[in-house]
């Protein structure tokens, strides 16, 4: 059989002009005594020269007569065609692709007849099965597996009707996306299309290829140029998939509402209407919404899996990982989805198996006592989504009191599933947070700010505090980590405790809830807890405020408004207004003014400040080089708190400027004895008993020559989370006092990896010696490629940058 | 009876290459020929010809009417532009006016205006596509660029010079293997009359740059190829060095690339010789370094020095090398833009190779992606920035060798085109 097929080819190739004579005749097998049913494969063609010759090759020995309607091609698409051997009829595109494919059809001469796209291919061992179907069957035609590789690397498997008999009734319709199928079941019936296990690979839309925009635009144009009458609900569908690929996620999602209303259930698309409306929804962050819409077709459709699929999905992006595990093992308890029923390998680049991995261990069984979330804010957009998702595994509910927001934030927080509640703004923020208690009904709050998160550790950490809290315990001081920066680093942060997670109202019940903020600004909660006779302890939870990550517009002008409540309602309390002003200047990093407000505090009393109050007023004098000054300060202030080890850094800082190494020095081993001061009682700076003094007093011992004890303490450093940058630059500078190269320093203590020779290269380009900067460049990028994956590009880019910023600058005259 | 005279009319600027051979050409049938240089700054002045008259104005004087020209043609069409303001074909023809005029800001800015109301129906918009990229090219805007012939594909799909283009800003960012898919993308399609075309778009200079980036990727024998079927059609000098200079890379030593040479192209030995000759020469091979390195060892370490040993390495492709070289000499001479640029240059080069490396390793990395389009973009700013300060033989901090360097090559060059005209 395959020979006689080559033969004819070689035939057809010498000869392309001739007319085909009926070649079902030439492949009649000699020996047979049953007629051979014959297959012509159908196309139509523009400008795939890339394309068409990979679909012909998959098809050609299993195909009798090829037949391509090339719509006008211009590149050599033509000569490709006739090269294999197919019967290619040139026409003029008049926009119309059911127009072009029924001219095939009528050229066809094979019993049935199999069509396929330029783009497409013959899944590899399809072919021989296409014989077997067509030789003695039933069914007018065959439902056909079409793989479409998406751009995510996963496949979407759509049933089409692709192969069906001659008939002369048989003929496409629609402008665009063309369908035989209405053509088969209004003469037939539905029951004559069989299923088969043939497959067809797409590869049309994957991001190797050229030219999706062109297609996009052109299917844009047919469907534009739709009469309105013929406007139906499949118009409307395929329009919203164009959209999507232009990921125009709105017009696309507008397209599938409006197709939903004119599409019965039991139409060929609805099944993937109604997938692709619920993926629309979730990536424009509306999961309330794709849930209920999911739920709706989950009633419809018995066994529809994928949509399970997607619902655990959009528990998963909230954050309930509890009922996102118990929709996935409902999932795989499914029986195999009905071949009807369009399937996806994977859904946001994962599979099935791969999120059930990723699930272990994250749901908590809840068996504690309940929390509710107390969230306010204003124009959080961009924060309250991972606020919100941190917290909802463990909440029970999610208030959040909005303070007048222009921004969507509302919105988002209502389809993360909070319960939304606006309010007016009056300037005030115990106001707002007592609002929040009030809706409140668990027997517990928990209170985030919205650009605040708990980490996925501090949620484990909660429920065992609670599981655990006595019944006189009122309420918990939670660590506050507020990173200064946009980096989530040890090394630039402030750590102070907060009392974040209390009961709601008094134990033995009561009116009302006992647990109340009091302050304009600088509103507390534990006065309160305590003035009720229950205890305030702290607890090691860890929450992280990551307000300096937000647009630096969006930082000042919520330290306005903070500035407006303060000056508002502060009028008659001058100590703490003077005070909470100078907090605010001091983040804004207005150490002069924040300094004069500071002075203001200590003329208003004779009262000592608080521990925050010298650190705040030291470091804002350093800042502005009053060495005298805030020495003096710290040195009062040490007096009254001697195991708050940030002053004694601050100190040696001081000292050190004023140019007192020794007194520096022994300061700084001060500050190692103590270690990091504790967080219960004081802000603190990580690493002033640690990293930050090791690194200081390294560098301080190096000028001195003392190499090996400043060597061995700049290692320490390495080893500490946030020490690790300084300390390399620390040991950039020893290896050349010690003239010993770098990267032998560095192998000996193991810290011979891209990320260290990368901040070595950093530290280089930072004091000019690009030379040494583009080297350890250089050998910082063999060991990423040496290594393996995952490989970490970020530590390489950012030292390119600051090379090619440093160097742009100008190089400094004389150096080197 | 009065016999009809003809006087040839020719204007010229730098022409060294050619204006003899045009001269000679037109001789033998025109009474008078009147050659008028605008500015050349290569050898066209000292060109001599028996029977014309070549006369020479300054740069200043005739580029000065055709910009007053391209000024007045603008104000015209600002003019229009507030009478049907929107209108994108005068915004089309504002971006080409200031195009010519070398302002690419505002070349940008009213191509961009166009893009509002573009119609594919439109008979300029092809054309736009392609000069608008060819714009934002030179701004080295790449990320720009390659969107907007991605736009114009869609609309185009069968407009060579769209994947030519494209092929051309692909290869600047190194990414080889598609630059090369559309390089043959060109060879596949034909020309149609109504696209705005430069010739050879689809043929022969597609095949050169195919040849260079297979000569990129190493693939040695793939370039050859397409060399050979460039010089088929179109025998020039820089193509038949660049063959034997990849012969050479190959291995075959002077004898066989004579012989190949003779029997493929049927070249004269004369011709043969210059060739040989030229590639020993071309930018300072490795015996030139080795002479420079000397020099620095025996103390002589001028910025001039440092500078021709930075040119040296960055011809051998040595980045890293040619950057510190580069940054000595502007250490030596700091404040002088030519040694920065130069310098800043070969730095983003050798960052470039290690972003490329990564990428091959993870292509398509968001963070990789981007850092190559930031430093090709530094990269072209760079260059251009350095070409402008050679360019510039007034404000040129050259050092007196590159120029004698660079004049001895002109000097061969044209020798060899007049061995071939002998022959």
């Amino acid at each position: 059989m395959e020979e006689k097929q080559a033969e004819i080819v070689e035939r057809q190739k010498q000869n392309p002009q001739a007319k085909k004579e009926n070649p079902a005749s030439d492949l009649r097998h000699p020996a047979s005594d049953f007629e051979q049913m014959t297959l012509s494969l159908c196309m139509i063609a523009k400008n795939e020269s890339g394309n068409i010759g990979r679909c012909l090759q998959s098809a050609r020995n299993f195909v009798d007569e090829i037949i391509v309607v090339d719509t006008g091609s211009t590149d050599d698409t033509v000569d490709i065609a006739r090269d294999v051997g197919a019967t290619v009829i040139e026409t003029e595109w008049q926009e119309d692709f059911s127009l072009a494919r029924n001219a095939s059809l009528d050229r066809a001469t094979g019993d049935w007849i199999l069509f396929l796209d330029c783009d497409e291919e013959l899944a590899p061992g399809s072919g021989p099965g296409l014989r077997e179907l067509i030789r003695d069957s039933r069914y007018e035609a065959y439902f056909i597996q079409v793989s479409n590789l998406t751009e995510t690397g996963s496949k979407l498997l759509v049933p089409s009707v692709r192969l069906f008999r001659n008939r002369k009734a048989f003929r496409f319709e629609g402008r665009i996306h063309e369908q035989i199928a209405t053509s088969i079941i209004a003469n037939n019936g539905q029951q004559s299309i069989g299923q088969c296990s043939i497959s067809i690979i797409h590869h049309g839309y994957n991001g190797q290829q050229s030219n999706i925009q062109a297609k996009i635009k052109r299917n844009l144009k047919l469907l534009g140029i739709t009469a309105d009458k013929e406007k139906d609900g499949f118009f409307y569908y395929n329009l919203g998939v164009e959209h999507l690929r232009l990921r125009e996620m709105e017009k696309a999602l507008d397209c599938f509402l409006k197709a939903a209303k004119l599409t019965a259930a039991n139409l060929g698309y609805a099944p993937i209407l109604a997938l692709r409306t619920a993926t629309t929804l979730m990536d424009l962050s509306r999961y309330r919404d794709a849930v209920r819409h999911l739920k709706y077709y989950q009633g419809i459709y018995g066994n529809f899996n994928d949509l399970f699929l997607l619902e655990m999905l959009c528990y998963l992006h909230c954050g309930w990982y509890s009922q996102a595990s118990e929709c996935l093992q409902r999932y795989f308890a499914m029986p195999p989805a009905h071949a009807w029923f369009p399937t996806e390998t994977n859904y946001c680049g994962a599979s099935a198996e791969e999120f059930r991995n990723w699930l272990q261990g994250r749901p908590i069984p809840k068996d504690y006592p309940g929390i509710s979330a107390c969230i306010i804010g204003r124009d959080e957009a961009d924060h309250i989504r991972h606020c919100i998702h941190s917290i909802n595994e463990i909440a029970r509910e999610v208030i959040y009191v909005d303070t007048g927001s222009t921004d969507d934030a509302p919105a988002i927080a209502f389809q993360h599933g909070a319960k939304v509640f606006p309010i007016t703004w009056t300037g005030n923020f115990a106001e707002a947070r007592n609002y929040a208690l009030d809706q409140a009904s668990a027997e517990w709050i928990l209170v985030l700010d919205a650009d605040e998160v708990l980490p996925e550790e501090s949620k484990k950490q909660t429920v065992d505090v609670l599981k655990k809290a006595p019944p006189d315990e009122g309420g918990y001081i939670l660590k506050i980590c507020t990173f200064l920066d946009g980096s989530i680093s040890p090394a630039n942060c402030h750590i102070t405790g907060s009392c974040r997670l209390f009961r709601r109202g008094a134990r033995q019940g009561g009116h009302g809830p006992v647990a109340r903020y009091r302050g304009v600004a600088g509103e507390e909660v534990a006065t309160s807890l305590q003035a009720s006779g229950q205890t305030v302890a702290p607890a090691e939870i860890t929450v992280n405020h990551l307000h300096y990550q937000s647009e630096p517009k969006s930082i000042d002008r919520k330290r306005q408004w903070k500035i407006d409540a303060i000056n508002q309602g502060l009028q008659e309390d001058r100590l703490t207004c003077n005070y909470l002003l100078g907090t605010e200047l001091f983040y804004a990093r207005d150490f002069a003014a924040a300094s004069d407000r500071f002075a203001a505090c200590r003329k208003l009393t004779d009262m000592s400040g608080t521990p925050d109050f010298f650190y705040y007023y030291a470091l804002s004098l350093i800042n502005t080089r009053d060495y005298n000054c805030a020495a003096g300060i710290l040195d009062e202030a040490l007096g009254l708190f001697p195991d708050y080890t940030d002053l004694t850094y601050l100190l040696a800082v001081a000292h050190s400027a004023l140019g007192n190494t020794e007194a520096a020095e022994t300061l700084l081993r001060r500050c190692l004895e103590l270690g990091d001061a504790p967080w219960q009682k004081y802000l603190v700076s990580p690493g002033t008993g640690s990293f930050k003094a090791m690194h200081s007093l390294g560098t301080v011992l190096a000028q001195r020559g003392l190499f090996a004890e400043a060597a061995d303490l700049l290692f320490q450093a390495t080893a500490l989370p946030g020490g690790f940058e300084q300390a390399i630059e620390g040991i950039v500078v020893l290896s050349d006092k010690l003239d010993v190269p770098l990267e032998q320093i560095l192998e000996e203590k193991g810290l011979l990896n891209p990320v260290s020779i990368s901040a070595a290269a950093k530290t280089c380009a930072k004091m000019l010696r690009f030379q040494d900067s583009l080297r350890y460049l250089d050998m910082a990028c063999d060991e990423v490629v040496r290594g393996p994956a995952p490989r970490n590009f970020t530590c390489i880019v950012q030292a390119i940058d600051l090379l090619i910023k440093m160097f742009c600058r100008g190089p400094a005259p004389g150096a080197d | 009876m009065d016999v009809s005279t003809i006087r040839l009319c020719v204007i010229v600027r730098d022409e060294e290459d050619n204006l003899a051979q045009c001269l000679e050409s037109a001789c033998g049938f025109v009474n008078e020929t009147i050659a008028v240089d605008t500015g050349s700054r290569d050898a066209t002045p000292a060109i001599r010809h028996a029977n014309a008259e070549i006369m020479h104005y300054g740069y200043s004087q005739h580029a000065g009417q055709r910009r007053e020209k391209t000024l007045r043609n603008i104000s015209i069409l600002k003019q229009a532009l507030v009478e049907r303001p929107g209108d994108p074909f005068l915004s089309y023809n504002l971006g080409l006016s200031f195009y010519a005029l070398g302002d690419l800001e505002n070349s940008r800015h009213h191509y961009e205006a166009v893009r509002q109301h573009l119609d594919p129906g439109d008979m300029f918009t092809a054309a736009f596509f392609r000069n608008y990229a060819i714009c934002l090219g030179d701004l080295g805007d790449f990320e720009q660029a390659l969107n907007l012939i991605d736009e114009g594909l869609a609309c185009f799909p069968d407009y060579p010079d769209l994947y030519f283009i494209k092929g051309e800003f692909l290869f600047d960012l190194n990414l080889m293997a598609q630059a090369k898919n559309s390089f043959l993308k060109c060879l596949r399609f034909h020309t149609l009359p109504e696209y705005v075309t430069t010739e050879g778009v689809t043929g022969h200079l597609a095949l050169q740059n195919l040849a260079e980036v297979c000569a990129r990727q190493q693939d040695l024998d793939e370039a050859v190829a397409y060399l050979e079927q460039v010089l088929r059609i179109r025998p020039a000098y820089e193509l038949f060095a660049q063959l034997c200079s990849l012969m050479r890379q190959k291995g075959l030593d002077e004898g066989d690339v004579a012989k190949y040479l003779e029997n493929s192209f049927h070249l004269d030995h004369p011709a043969i010789a210059r060739l040989l000759l030229d590639i020993k020469d071309a930018g300072y091979g490795r015996e030139d370094l080795q002479q420079l390195e000397g020099a620095l060892h025996s103390g002589i370490a001028t910025a001039g020095v440092y500078y021709l040993l930075g040119t040296a390495c960055a011809n051998l492709d040595r980045h890293g090398q040619a950057f510190v070289y580069f940054a000595q000499a502007g250490l030596q001479e700091p404040g002088n833009e030519l040694y920065a640029a130069c310098a800043l240059e070969q730095l983003a080069n050798q960052c470039l190779l290690h972003i490329t490396r990564m990428l091959d390793l993870e292509n398509g990395q968001v963070e990789l992606r981007k850092e190559l389009f930031r430093l090709t973009s530094l990269r072209h700013k760079a260059q251009r920035l350095k070409q402008g300060l050679l360019e510039s033989d007034v404000r040129s901090k050259k050092p007196e060798a590159v120029r004698k360097v660079e004049e001895k090559r002109r000097w061969e060059r044209s020798e060899w085109r007049k061995s071939k005209q002998k022959s």
